[in-house]
């Protein structure tokens, strides 16, 4: 039987430390998917409370089915997108700066690594880049990202292999830049 | 680097380690949230009893009421026969096997779980069927004990012994076999309030047994028989919440 199950039941009963538990278990994971999509931390543990805050606002109504966690991610997409609705409006710059003095601390090509990978990721179209976080960072199974994103296996399939195509163009199209700005400097 | 182990080197780079703190206000606020919420939909008792009873079939107590009428009637014709009278055994176990159906409904249709999942627990849906069929049926058999000794000067010592023992006998065994862990079927509980009717029926209409048993044996048996279905009850509501359909503890309901 599904701890899942259980937690939830003795949550809906009103137990208190199952609300703890509970939030243990998910918060990290939340957090982290947050983080993708919200490169400030603030922002970021912001969206996580919300998203467990709404989850706990329709428990009484919520009916067990399937992971409970794909249910958290749902919530915390659907927060991230009204993030960015929000966040398009704040100049990018503003919005970088608290992960560049972030990654200030970092060695030099991880800083690099990462700027390279953001970058690519912000090329990528919303939904293309909502497959790569889940599959990749998150690290949830096929079917589990068509649950989240109500949308068929054969779809995510599709946006996963075009993911990969568009990614990798885009890396080699940096790489090129790159060692073409390097030879240029020499 | 390959785009996978890039990726992976990203990923690894992001990684938020949770703040406790932050955790604590999220489980505080979660907290406020779900009460507040549950505050505005929580139901009162009389408004859960009225719900559940609105669930109950009410056809078990109509055929309750009509059995008690057969029963009136078949006394009020055969007034002076005495082994009509000692027969009130069967009409009372009867009487309590209409109650088997509604009460083994969650366990026959499978939806324990299901039932177990939902805010209010089995034993709050239990409790209140218990207590609903509990008010109906003293009304009904205060209705009809009343009538029996007032109309038709029927002792109520007899009653007792003659119609409200076998009963809760009855009771016992429905009860018993409901909260068992290995009697799962409802066949098995009425056979046995069958079996049980036949033992009945030798007591009562063998004159020689019947005389041998002294009115303390018979109000011993029924103080007896009374504990024995409180704890029965008390049993089912402690451990109604154990009984799942798919495994769980080694309990499983086919």
């Amino acid at each position: 039987m599904d701890s899942d199950f259980l937690l939830i039941r003795r949550m809906k009963q009103g137990e208190e430390t199952a609300f703890d538990l509970f939030v243990h278990k998910y918060y990290k994971e939340v957090l982290t998917y947050c983080g993708y999509h919200c490169p400030d931390r603030e922002y970021a543990e912001d969206i996580t409370q919300e998203t467990f805050v709404r989850f706990f606002t329709k428990l009484s109504n919520y009916h067990f089915k399937g992971k409970t966690k794909n249910y958290l991610y749902t919530i915390a997409g659907n927060l991230c997108k009204d993030y960015f609705k929000k966040i398009k409006e704040i100049p990018v710059k503003e919005s970088e700066l608290s992960s560049k003095i972030e990654s200030a601390k970092r060695p030099m090509e991880d800083v690099l690594n990462k700027l390279t990978i953001e970058w690519a990721l912000k090329q990528l179209p919303d939904e293309i880049r909502e497959v790569v976080i889940l599959y990749y960072f998150q690290e949830l199974k096929l079917t589990e990202i068509a649950d989240i994103l109500q949308i068929s296996l054969p779809l995510v399939k599709y946006r996963l292999k075009q993911a990969k195509k568009q990614l990798e163009k885009l890396l080699r199209k940096e790489e090129n830049y790159e060692s073409g700005r390097t030879t240029y400097d020499l | 680097m390959n785009l996978e182990e890039q990726l992976m080197t990203y990923k690894k780079s992001v990684q938020k380690k949770p703040q406790e703190e932050k955790m604590q206000e999220t489980i505080r606020a979660s907290k406020e949230v779900f009460f507040a919420s549950e505050q505005e939909k929580m139901l009162s008792y009389h408004e859960f009893l009225w719900s559940q009873f609105k669930l109950v079939q009410k056809r078990w107590w109509i055929l309750q009421f009509l059995l008690l009428s057969m029963l009136g009637a078949a006394l009020v014709s055969a007034y002076e026969e005495s082994y009509i009278q000692r027969g009130m055994g069967i009409m009372a176990a009867i009487f309590v096997i209409l109650i088997i159906p509604e009460l083994w409904k969650n366990r026959s249709c499978c939806c324990m779980e299901i039932e177990e999942s939902s805010y209010y627990s089995l034993r709050q849906i239990y409790s209140a069927r218990m207590v609903l069929f509990g008010i109906v049926d003293v009304l009904l058999l205060t209705a009809f004990c009343g009538t029996m000794t007032i109309g038709l000067n029927i002792e109520f010592t007899r009653l007792l012994v003659q119609f409200l023992l076998p009963m809760l006998v009855t009771a016992c065994i429905c009860f018993g076999t409901l909260c068992s862990k290995h009697i799962m079927d409802e066949t098995v509980a009425m056979i046995l309030c069958i079996l049980w009717c036949g033992i009945w029926l030798v007591i009562t209409l063998d004159e020689k047994i019947y005389t041998m048993i002294t009115l303390p044996i018979w109000l011993i048996c029924i103080g007896l028989s009374f504990g024995f279905l409180c704890i029965a009850i008390c049993r089912i509501l402690n451990n109604c919440s154990d009984y799942w359909e798919v495994g769980f503890d080694e309990i499983r309901i086919e």
